[in-house]
C-alpha cells in the first residue's frame, strides 16, 4: 500500500538494521532496555516491528536460541547449600528411600503365618447321620408296628412339597375300618433306613386310652434298637399323653401336642 | 527494487548447539577430584539404600509373619485358612455348601435344629463368618450347638490352642448367661446375638 514504508530488516543481535542500502547501527535509547534481538511490540518509538523472519541471507545459524555463556565470576543460580549438606541430604534420601522400599516389599510379598486347613471338628459337632431317627426304618414302622402288629395299612403319599423335614418321601398309615379317620401315622423318609419324622395322631381326646397305648406303642418301636432306654421311652409316654411336654431320649426328640394331639418323633441334638 | 542486504557487520557464526565453553578458572584437578568424589557419593547412597531397604524388608516381613489376620480387599482376614478346606470339613460331616457370589453358604437340618453357616469371602480368604442355630420351642442350646458354634469362632486362632480355649470358655459362659454378647479378641470382633430365643447367631469379623 502507498505511503507506508517497508518495515526495516534487523540483524540477529538486534544491533544493526538495514536502510535499503546499507546495514546501520540502531541508536541506543538512554535507559531504554537493550534487546539480545530485534525490538518487540511495543518498541515503536524507535523503530517498527520488524516480520518475523530467518537471518539475513549469507549469516549462518545465529538467532534467539543462541545464548552467550554467562561471563566469568557470575554468581551461580544454583542452591548455594554446602557440600556437607548436600552430602548429608542425599544420604539421608537413600536411606528413607531404601526403607520405604523394602519395608513395601516385606509387606507385600509375606503373608502371616497360619494352617491352610481348620482344625478337627470335636466329637459332639453337628452330623449329617444325625438327621434321621436312630435305628429306625421305614419297615419297622410301618410294616412290623403297624400292618403286621395292628392291621393299619400304609401308603406313599406323594404330596411332599413344604415338609419342614425336607425329607424326600411321605408315608401315610391308617387303622382299618370305622377307626380310619380317628387315628393316622405318618413317615417322613430319604429312603429305607434314613427316617426324618414320625409323627402320630389322635382325635379321640386327649384322654383317651386307645389315644395313649398309641403313642406309648410308638415310642417303644422307635426305640427298640436301644434296649436301655426303649422302656423309659414308653414309660415317659403314658405319662405325658395329653400334654405339650418335649424329652429326648436316645438321641430321639418326642414332643407332644394338643391340636390334634399327637406326638411327634425327630432326631434330636 | 529490492536489494538483497548482506551480511550485518561483527556477525560471527553461532555456537554449535550442545557446545560448552571451558570455564575460565579452575585447574583439571578439580574436575577429577569432583567426579571421584561424587562416585563415592553415589555409591555410599546406593549402599545405605540397600542396608536401609534389607533392614525394613527384615522389619516388614517379621511383622507381617506373625499378625493374626491380613488385609484382602477391604477387609481383613484369616490368614492362610484355605476355603475349600473348610467347606471339604463341613462336607465330610454331611453339611451342605453351596456358593453365592462372595458368600459361601453352608447348612445342615436335624429334626427341629438348623444349622447355618455364611462364609464372607474375599481375595479367596475368609473375612466374617456368620454361624446360626435356629430351633424350634426355645430348646436351650446343646453341646452340639456349642460345639459348631465353637468350632467356627476358634477358626481364627486354630494354631493356638490357649486362646482356642478362652474363646470356648466365652462362648459357653455367654450362652449360658442368655444376654447379648460382644468382644474383641486379637484382630476379630465376635458378637453374639438372641441366644435365648429361636435363634441364637455368632458373627466373627476381622477388624483392622
Amino acid at each position: 500500500m502507498a505511503g507506508s514504508p517497508p518495515p526495516p530488516l534487523y540483524s540477529p543481535d538486534g544491533k544493526f538494521y538495514w536502510d535499503g542500502t546499507a546495514w546501520r547501527p540502531v541508536p541506543q535509547q538512554p535507559g531504554a532496555p537493550q534487546h539480545h534481538g530485534p525490538p518487540q511490540p511495543g518498541d515503536h518509538a524507535q523503530a517498527p516491528s520488524p516480520p518475523a523472519f530467518g537471518p539475513p541471507p549469507g549469516q549462518p545459524g545465529g538467532g534467539p536460541w543462541a545464548f552467550p555463556p554467562p561471563p566469568a565470576g557470575a554468581p551461580s543460580t544454583r542452591s548455594s547449600s554446602s557440600p556437607r549438606k548436600r552430602l548429608v541430604g542425599t544420604l539421608v534420601a537413600a536411606i528413607l528411600a531404601g526403607a520405604a522400599v523394602g519395608g513395601q516389599v516385606g509387606l507385600t510379598v509375606t503373608e502371616p503365618e497360619g494352617s491352610k486347613t481348620p482344625h478337627p471338628v470335636p466329637a459332639a459337632f453337628p452330623r449329617g447321620d444325625q438327621q434321621y431317627l436312630r435305628g429306625v426304618t421305614v419297615t419297622l414302622v410301618s410294616d412290623s408296628w403297624l400292618v403286621k402288629a395292628n392291621s393299619w395299612t400304609c401308603a406313599d403319599d406323594p404330596d411332599v412339597d413344604g415338609l419342614y423335614s425336607g425329607a424326600k418321601r411321605k408315608m401315610g398309615c391308617r387303622p382299618r375300618g370305622d377307626a380310619e379317620d380317628d387315628m393316622d401315622v405318618a413317615i417322613e423318609y430319604d429312603e429305607e433306613n434314613k427316617v426324618k419324622v414320625v409323627r402320630a395322631r389322635c382325635r379321640l381326646g386327649t384322654d383317651n386310652p386307645v389315644c395313649t397305648s398309641l403313642f406309648a406303642s410308638m415310642a417303644h418301636t422307635l426305640l427298640s434298637s436301644q434296649k436301655d432306654v426303649a422302656s423309659e421311652g414308653e414309660t415317659w409316654a403314658k405319662e405325658n399323653a395329653g400334654s405339650e411336654e418335649i424329652t429326648t431320649i436316645g438321641g430321639i426328640r418326642f414332643a407332644f401336642n394338643l391340636e390334634p394331639n399327637g406326638l411327634e418323633a425327630m432326631p434330636g441334638v | 527494487m529490492t536489494m538483497t542486504p548482506p551480511g550485518p557487520p561483527g556477525a560471527q557464526p553461532p555456537a554449535s548447539p550442545g557446545s560448552f565453553a571451558p570455564t575460565s578458572s579452575g585447574s583439571p584437578d578439580d574436575g577429577r577430584s569432583g567426579g571421584v568424589s561424587r562416585a563415592v557419593l553415589i555409591g555410599l547412597g546406593v549402599v545405605l539404600f540397600l542396608v536401609a531397604g534389607v533392614g525394613a524388608f527384615v522389619a516388614a516381613r517379621s511383622y507381617r509373619l506373625v499378625q493374626l489376620s491380613q488385609p484382602c480387599g477391604s477387609y481383613r482376614c484369616i490368614p492362610q485358612l484355605e476355603i475349600d478346606a473348610v467347606t471339604e470339613a463341613l462336607r465330610e460331616q454331611g453339611h451342605t455348601c453351596k456358593q453365592e457370589h462372595i458368600h459361601i453358604d453352608c447348612d445342615l437340618r436335624i429334626g427341629m435344629v438348623h444349622f447355618e453357616t455364611t462364609l464372607s469371602v474375599a481375595d479367596n480368604r475368609i473375612h466374617t463368618i456368620s454361624s446360626s442355630i435356629f430351633r424350634a420351642d426355645s430348646d436351650p442350646i446343646t453341646k452340639t450347638g456349642l460345639a459348631y458354634l465353637g468350632w467356627f469362632a476358634t477358626l481364627p486362632y486354630r494354631d493356638d490352642p490357649a486362646t482356642s480355649a478362652e474363646i470356648q470358655k466365652w462362648l459357653a459362659e455367654s450362652v449360658e448367661a442368655n444376654k447379648d454378647t460382644k468382644a474383641t479378641i486379637g484382630d476379630y470382633e465376635y458378637v453374639l446375638t438372641h441366644p435365648e430365643t429361636y435363634e441364637i447367631v455368632l458373627r466373627i469379623e476381622g477388624k483392622s
